[in-house]
């Protein structure tokens, strides 16, 4: 476990020295505010004063960043921990230490995913202060943190689905490319065809508004965890085995 | 003799036909044993398989007891390799390398990481970004790399490419002290003759992926002046060459 949790933290270290996470972090805070600044230029135009509202700014700002932004930079940390080592060999540094190709694998997906957790704990804190400056108050709080939370469960899953498309390929641009590809037509084909919306992983992005909109029946959230799970299994399965077969 | 590395009929075929096949070797504890042969012939390919990089198509190896292939942690704990070009993270500092291989070998002090900078020479550099590295520096911080866990059992894959004559020699004195001193066994690969001499005390002769030989420097030594005509004689036998 010891051997687990240094790899994690070597991975998530890997991640914190490459300049351009801080960068998105930044324009993440940065984006955050310009909204708040148009509402405010809007509401001028509109009324006449110059408003601040940030009202129910941090679920807001989530379906944008859940869908959009967040994904984004998780397809690129993928492909800097997977493919891009690869190609540069640099893989190889890991790989001739005595930690299993097991360990390797997920210890690289949860740096990932702990990096995804980071970026929207720091949304989640910036439009919570935004909120806070501008009304005094934070409206929602416990049901906004909860959003948070429970949108943590379907990146995970986009992490799995990024990971796998990385062991396909050698090539870290070629590896960005499929994953968007592969992303964008998920999400298009759950717009076309709303019946199959329900089965794919990517209609269930923001999570969050099957538990704190209009609950399910229990059977039917029953189902779609067992659907979320199901993908898991099979990205991170499929993903490993082809990292454990690969010859470096 | 206390047999640190044992391979076992080791065959990896790639789909160009190119690899190795039927490799047969034992190390034991403090041998330096210098794999040579020219390029192309394999050696690589029998260090990757050796230290699990690749899986062959048949045989085994075996480090310290415990196969590559089934147990690999055990396996690994003890062995340092530098393997084709250094494994570097060219984005970040050479500290900050060193620091990361040291977070996967819980009881590396930063003492000991100042202490392996110090033997290669580049604790001047040690706050340097690696992109800024010449060959020859990384060749040295892959080294320190490979040395990191004090390992008892140290694979080098052509450890002298891109080196100077100064940084030879050191490299080759590191090797015979560790050797001597602390018992540690060497795997080295080289297509230099020279090189194998002067620091292995035992060579084995790979050849178009096959091993051809499997001597003591001594034995290698005693009807050739130098090992370049060994390795010569050897080849030339395989090959059905008339000797004279």
């Amino acid at each position: 476990m010891r051997l687990f949790l240094g790899c994690v933290k070597n991975e998530f270290g890997k991640l914190l020295h490459k300049k351009k996470y801080m960068v998105f972090l930044l324009i993440e805070v940065i984006f955050c505010v310009c909204v708040l600044l148009i509402q405010a230029a809007v509401n001028r135009a509109m009324d006449g004063e110059i408003v601040l509202q940030a009202k129910n700014m941090s679920l807001g700002m989530l379906t944008f960043f859940i869908q959009v932004y967040v994904p984004l930079v998780l397809f690129m940390a993928c492909c800097d921990l997977f493919s891009a080592e690869m190609q540069d060999n640099s893989i190889k540094a890991v790989l001739m230490r005595p930690v299993s190709r097991f360990k390797i694998f997920f210890a690289k997906t949860l740096a990932i995913a702990a990096f995804a957790v980071l970026y929207l704990a720091a949304l989640f804190l910036v439009t919570t202060i935004l909120e806070v400056a501008s009304s005094g108050t934070v409206a929602r709080f416990w049901s906004s943190l909860g959003a948070y939370l429970l949108d943590i469960i379907p990146l995970l899953i986009l992490v799995l689905m990024a990971v796998l498309v990385n062991q396909v390929t050698k090539s870290s641009s070629m590896a960005m490319f499929l994953c968007i590809l592969l992303y964008v037509v998920l999400c298009i084909v759950g717009i076309v065809i709303p019946e199959a919306s329900g089965l794919l992983f990517t209609g269930y992005m923001q999570w969050h508004k099957l538990w704190l909109g209009a609950i399910l029946p229990f059977g039917a959230m029953l189902a779609k965890i067992g659907l979320l799970c199901g993908y898991g299994l099979v990205f991170g399965g499929a993903g490993f085995l082809l990292f454990d077969r690969r010859d470096f | 003799m206390e047999a640190v590395l044992q391979v076992n009929n080791l065959t990896k075929l790639y789909k160009n036909g190119r690899g190795v096949s039927g490799v047969t070797f034992e190390v034991g504890r403090g041998d330096v044993l210098g794999l040579l042969g020219p390029n192309g012939s394999g050696k690589t390919t029998t260090m990757k398989a050796i230290c699990g990089l690749c899986h062959p198509d048949v045989g085994e190896s075996v480090l310290f007891g415990h196969n590559v292939f089934t147990a690999y942690e055990s396996a690994m704990g003890k062995v340092g390799c530098l393997i084709e070009m250094p494994a570097l993270y060219e984005y970040m500092t050479a500290w900050a390398n060193l620091k990361q291989a040291a977070g996967l070998h819980p009881d590396v002090t930063e003492e000991k990481l100042q202490h392996i900078l110090e033997m290669v020479r580049l604790e001047k550099y040690k706050n340097d970004r690696v992109s800024r590295f010449s060959l020859g520096m990384k060749q040295r911080l892959g080294l320190a790399l490979a040395l990191v866990s004090e390992p008892a059992l140290v694979v080098l894959d052509e450890p002298a490419n891109g080196l100077d004559i100064e940084g030879m020699i050191e490299v080759r004195e590191i090797i015979t002290r560790m050797a001597v001193e602390k018992g540690t066994t060497f795997l080295i690969s080289s297509h230099l003759a020279g090189e194998i001499e002067k620091t292995c005390n035992k060579v084995a002769v790979i050849y178009e992926g096959e091993m051809l030989s499997f001597h003591t420097m001594e034995e290698a030594l005693r009807l050739n002046p130098t090992l370049e005509d060994f390795f010569l004689t050897t080849v030339r036998e395989k090959r059905g060459e008339l000797i004279l």
